[in-house]
């Protein structure tokens, strides 16, 4: 298999694209897919700062590599979780990334320990609010993502939700018919939606298996084995199920979601009317100030509940 | 007995008379590192990564096939003497294919 442009011996082939790349050819491939995103949904500029939120994963490692390549200003936030055998882990990988690529391009890793600024790791104060593990996650990141991109003046929040991730989900909420949800699907979302900081996934572009070879051929080490707590979740069915019909019919998950956009940009101009009516219901939290559209947000109400479970 | 031993060749060919170059030693087979749960089996060569996975029953789309620091195209012939690690891309699960 040779590259498709270069003609010297190809790494990785591409049956979507029927296309096959050297290391070099691939990378500016995967760079220009990410600078067409940005574009195609306006995320963000020259000028703008940006904040990635990393995992340790190869998809967010990937986007902050490929904007600092491309020469944007991308700072990037890690949120230690404290979860046994796989917070270290995956901490160790982004700070040893930050150590050796991010530093020398001038961007800085901050870092949120759970552990420290919520007094226990996201199991026990799961437990101690009994839910779901990954739903106290969920309120956890979201509430310290923004925060920080709110109080330190970033422009733009970034995350390395790729074309897998978003075609496993709209297939979730289609076979679901969760309509509202399908509104947050754009990879581009804009600050008010949520009351939350601007939001963009530069990767949707790209697939799970072009990410991973981008980190592999760039010796970008990350964490493979990912969060313990995702096993069995729907979503990696949806994924399993969406990777057979691309094997056997290569372009399936792009025409999918890539499709969908195409049709609901068509539709209406969703953003703006979400914005507006995001903006007539927002108020700030009575205890911490950031935007809810309730009398306290639920991250200030799942700390309340967690703290009157932590014995003295 | 897992599966994969299967592949390899019967053991008892080991006693060949004749001296063979290490290549072709009929013991020989290539080592392939796998995940969920991490293990490394032999597979006879030579083989090309597209039966490799196939034979291991797994979808190309979810992975890639790393020979030392370098990806493999899906053509590529495998030797015995190759070592190969399979990595799932999928993040928190492998996929299997189904067989039939
Ligand atoms: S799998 Fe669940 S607990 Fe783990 S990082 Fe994701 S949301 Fe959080
Ligand atoms: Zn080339
Ligand atoms: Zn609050």
């Amino acid at each position: 298999m040779n590259c498709v442009k270069c003609k010297t011996k190809a790494v990785i082939g591409l049956p979507r694209h029927n296309a096959a790349f050297c290391k070099p050819c691939f990378n500016e491939f995967v760079h220009d897919q990410v600078s067409r995103a940005i574009k195609a949904e306006r995320m963000f500029g020259r000028a703008d700062r940006i904040l990635v939120a990393v995992s340790g994963g190869k998809d967010s490692l990937a986007l902050w590599d490929v904007l600092l390549k491309l020469g944007y200003h991308a700072d990037a936030l890690y949120v230690d979780l404290g979860i046994p055998g796989y917070s270290a882990k995956s901490r160790e990988e982004v700070e040893r990334y930050a150590d050796r690529v991010a530093k020398p391009c001038h961007a800085t890793l901050l870092i949120h320990t759970v552990q420290e600024e919520e007094g226990a790791g996201i199991r026990e104060l799961a437990d101690l609010i009994n839910r779901p593990t990954c739903s106290a996650c969920g309120t956890i990141k979201r509430y310290q993502f923004n925060r920080a991109a709110v109080e330190q003046d970033y422009d733009v929040m970034a995350t390395g939700h790729n074309l897998d991730d978003e075609a496993a989900r709209l297939l979730g909420n289609v076979l679901h018919w969760q309509d509202d949800y399908l509104d947050k699907q754009s990879p581009s979302l804009p600050a008010s939606v949520e009351g939350f900081a601007k939001k963009v996934k530069p990767l949707y572009r790209l697939t799970e298996r072009e990410l991973a070879a981008y980190a592999v051929l760039n010796r970008i080490d990350y964490i493979v084995e990912e969060c313990p707590m995702a096993k069995g979740s729907k979503l990696l069915l949806y994924k399993e199920v969406l990777n057979r019909l691309e094997t056997e019919s290569p372009g399936t998950k792009q025409r999918f979601y890539w499709g969908f956009l195409e049709k609901q940009a068509k539709a209406r101009p969703v953003p703006t009317s979400m914005a507006e009516k995001d903006q007539a219901t927002l108020r700030p939290c009575a205890t911490c100030g950031q935007p809810t559209t309730a009398e306290t947000c639920s991250y200030c109400k799942m700390m309340a509940r967690a703290k009157a479970g932590i014995p003295r | 007995m897992d599966a994969f031993l299967r592949l390899t060749p019967d053991a008892s060919r080991k006693n060949h008379r004749l001296p063979l170059p290490p290549e072709e030693a009929y013991d020989l087979a290539m080592k392939i590192q796998l995940s969920h749960p991490e293990r490394q089996v032999e597979i006879k060569g030579p083989k090309r990564v597209r039966e490799l996975l196939r034979d291991l029953n797994l979808v190309a789309e979810a992975h890639l096939v790393i020979r030392g620091d370098d990806l493999v195209t899906e053509d590529e012939m495998l030797k015995d003497t190759d070592e190969v690690e399979v990595r799932p891309v999928i993040s928190g699960g492998s996929v299997v294919r189904r067989k039939g």
